[in-house]
């Protein structure tokens, strides 16, 4: 899939880092994507990579202190959001980039009804009546399947069960129908059967509203059912982006290559699933050189010296490693 | 269930409850180790053992334990201070009670005879001190100004205690909050007499407040001639509510403080905050609508709680204060082994806690709409 058009959302070179006790937490370093009108891309990483400060860092929610953006650009409609004041920021927020949560059991307010919550985001946004912000909130609710909406927007949110929750979610999310979702690791909370629903309706609205969609997730599977593109994060660096094709037929990048043979395929027989030697590094001091350079059956001098260059193998995919499209 | 079914049960329950409290109560004063004669003779050496075994016998101190608690809780014959024909004036007591009720507001006279029995303690009737005279009128002229104190050091925990708990929470470690969090460890480890004293001494005696002189004594002044005016008496009564309930309000207003803090900072933890502000809400509505309503939780089991235990009065600030509230009443009887009046004001607090807790369970109900009752 091709996106000729200038991009929605463009990163360049972000960094955000957490100033604590320790050390300084490089968390994101210098991370640059493109994400266009009505694409997905998935971001894909272990945990504690940086996904989530990276997409907080986009809406300037990273929780200061200790955390703060220290350099690099955010490029929205051709806005740099970091230069914004948080003003102009709170009417972008929830208006033309939504985000979606990790675990809708907690993200819901327990103390105000759904109705509540739907509709504190449409009239904060739109100049609507009240009666007008209802219609709309159970219109929402219907559209992510929700059943009986006209009733069960009067309920508080532990009435609903963990996918209804996420379901929620969405629809207040999607309610002033932003032109961007991010959505980090929507389903991983969810049990399976719920993820497919839940995943499929993102998928749905996502084609329908034609808006463009960053999808966090640790779960190679999701990225294969959903996104057009997807950018590989290893300790705070984007090591690997391609479309999503390509990162399964011919990864590049040695973690993507870990990664991928760390999980069971159905369409190929593998006899032990691979392991990545090692432990995730400490991002207050990070290893010198390429930041998976101890973890890498590959590794060279070199690699633990010199900062890879990022390397356009084929036209967009792109891999953050010394010997790129060699190996 | 309801929630009028779930208070109709918990009132049913606190029935056994304040039976079993009224026992415990009335054993413990039973058989403490010295009572009222013997206090009596200490001032009084002289005090022959036949006075003394007089004085128990009129006051119904020589009766069985059980038999004095049943006096006590149900009611007596008036004239002889005993059981008299007990279950016929019992009976024709509770009968007659709507009767003599409606006889008295002066609508209607059902010639309802008078009744030599003096109804005990479950018909709200708290009998009379060893002193003689009656507990409850006892009671209704101190309670006034022990809740008039307390209410007010309250309202002063909570208008100083949330917003700046709230503060702290919004900037931990930022140099107010620091402040704060100390002021609040001094007023939780301080003992009020000795913070009293001071705030005498500093506000009243060396005047270091602009020179202005803090009344410290009593709760008005004894220099009132009863020519003042309403407004001049309020001013007067306002004013020596000053100091007592700053330092009453002292202790309160650290732990709400605390308590804020701490619950604040554990919501604003919390996912929904960061749904919240990912809607674009201002910092204010995620903070006094999303955070507020779930931090104020433990401060109102706490504030409830410490409801209950309002005319209990703070005794030591009402102390060193010279307050003529129960707290400071309730000392000078438990000097005097009192126990008549003593089973009066703990039974009267014993009620109150159950009240309150039943009340903040209530409002617990109401402000998280998880629990169902």
């Amino acid at each position: 899939m091709t996106f000729a058009e200038e991009p929605l959302l463009e990163l360049e070179h972000l960094k955000t880092q957490f100033f604590t006790e320790d050390g300084v937490v490089k968390a994101v370093d210098d991370v640059s994507f493109k994400l266009h009108r009505g694409e997905v891309l998935g971001l894909v990483g272990e945990s504690g990579c940086g996904k989530t400060i990276t997409s907080l860092s986009i809406l300037k929610l990273v929780p200061t202190p200790p955390g703060k953006i220290v350099g690099g650009k955010v490029m929205f409609n051709g806005e740099d959001l970091l230069e914004l004041s948080e003003e102009r920021m709170r009417q972008i927020r929830g208006n033309e980039i939504s985000m979606i949560f990790q675990d809708p059991m907690t993200s819901l307010n327990p103390v105000f009804t759904v109705k509540n919550q739907i509709l504190e985001n449409i009239k904060l946004h739109q100049d609507v009546s009240e009666d007008e912000a209802l219609e709309k909130g159970i219109e929402l609710m219907q559209m992510v399947g929700i059943p009986e909406a006209r009733r069960r927007i009067n309920d508080y949110p532990h009435l609903f069960s963990g996918g209804m929750r996420q379901r929620v979610m969405i629809a207040m999310a999607l309610s002033c129908n932003p032109q961007m979702l991010i959505a980090d690791e929507p389903t991983t909370a969810l049990d399976v059967t719920i993820q497919a629903q839940v995943l499929d309706l993102i998928k749905d609205l996502q084609e329908d509203l034609n808006m463009a969609v960053l999808y966090i997730t640790h779960n190679l599977g999701v990225i294969a059912e959903i996104a057009d593109n997807v950018a590989v994060m290893y300790a705070g660096n984007i090591v690997e982006y391609t479309d999503v094709n390509t990162i399964y037929d011919k990864p590049d990048h040695p973690y993507t290559r870990a990664l991928l043979s760390s999980i069971p395929r159905m369409d190929k027989k593998i006899s032990r699933l691979g392991v990545i030697r090692g432990t995730v590094p400490n991002l207050i001091t990070p290893p010198s050189g390429c930041r998976f350079h101890p973890r890498c059956p590959y590794a060279t001098e070199k690699c633990s010296t010199q900062v890879p260059p990022y390397v356009e193998i084929e036209p967009s995919h792109f891999s953050f490693c010394h010997y790129a499209a060699t190996l | 269930m309801s929630l009028r079914n779930y208070v109709i049960r918990r009132l049913l329950f606190s029935i056994p409850l304040f039976l079993g409290i009224s026992i415990i109560l009335f054993a413990l004063m039973i058989n403490a180790p010295a009572d009222y004669v013997d206090v009596l003779r200490l001032t009084n050496p002289t005090m022959s053992p036949e006075e003394a075994a007089n004085i128990r016998h009129n006051l119904g101190l020589d009766r069985e334990p059980m038999e004095q608690y049943i006096l006590w809780l149900l009611g007596r014959n008036s004239e002889v201070g005993d059981w008299g024909n007990f279950f016929e004036e019992f009976a024709n007591f509770v009968i007659f009670i709507p009767f003599r009720f409606i006889q008295d507001t002066g609508v209607l006279d059902f010639g309802v005879p008078d009744s030599n029995f003096e109804p005990g303690f479950i018909f709200g009737n708290m009998g009379r001190s060893f002193t003689g005279s009656s507990i409850n009128s006892i009671i209704g002229a101190l309670a006034w100004e022990t809740i008039k104190l307390q209410l007010a050091s309250l309202l002063m925990s909570l208008m100083i205690g949330i917003p700046l708990g709230i503060f702290s929470a919004r900037k931990p470690y930022s140099r107010l909050d620091n402040l704060g969090t100390t002021l609040a460890l001094f007023g939780v480890s301080m003992p009020v007499f000795w913070t009293g004293i001071m705030f005498i001494l500093l506000f009243s005696d060396y005047k270091i407040f602009f020179g202005i002189r803090f009344p410290a004594l009593g709760s008005t002044s004894y220099t009132l001639t009863g020519n003042e005016g309403a407004i001049e008496l309020l001013v007067d009564e306002l004013a020596h509510m000053i100091l007592p309930t700053i330092v009453l309000g002292l202790a309160g207003t650290a732990l709400v403080l605390r308590l804020t803090r701490s619950s604040m900072l554990e919501v604003l933890r919390q996912d929904y905050i960061l749904t919240a502000r990912s809607k674009g809400l201002p910092e204010r509505l995620v903070i006094y609508k999303h955070a507020l309503r779930n931090a104020l939780l433990p401060v109102v089991t706490v504030v409830g709680l410490s409801i209950g235990f309002l005319l209990a009065g703070a005794a030591l600030t009402e102390t060193v204060f010279s307050w003529p509230g129960l707290g400071r009443e309730a000392v000078a009887r438990i000097n005097l082994r009192d126990y008549n009046f003593m089973m009066g004001v703990n039974m009267l607090i014993a009620i109150m806690v159950i009240v309150s807790n039943l009340v903040t369970d209530i409002t617990y109900a109401f402000l998280d709409p998880r629990i169902r009752y």
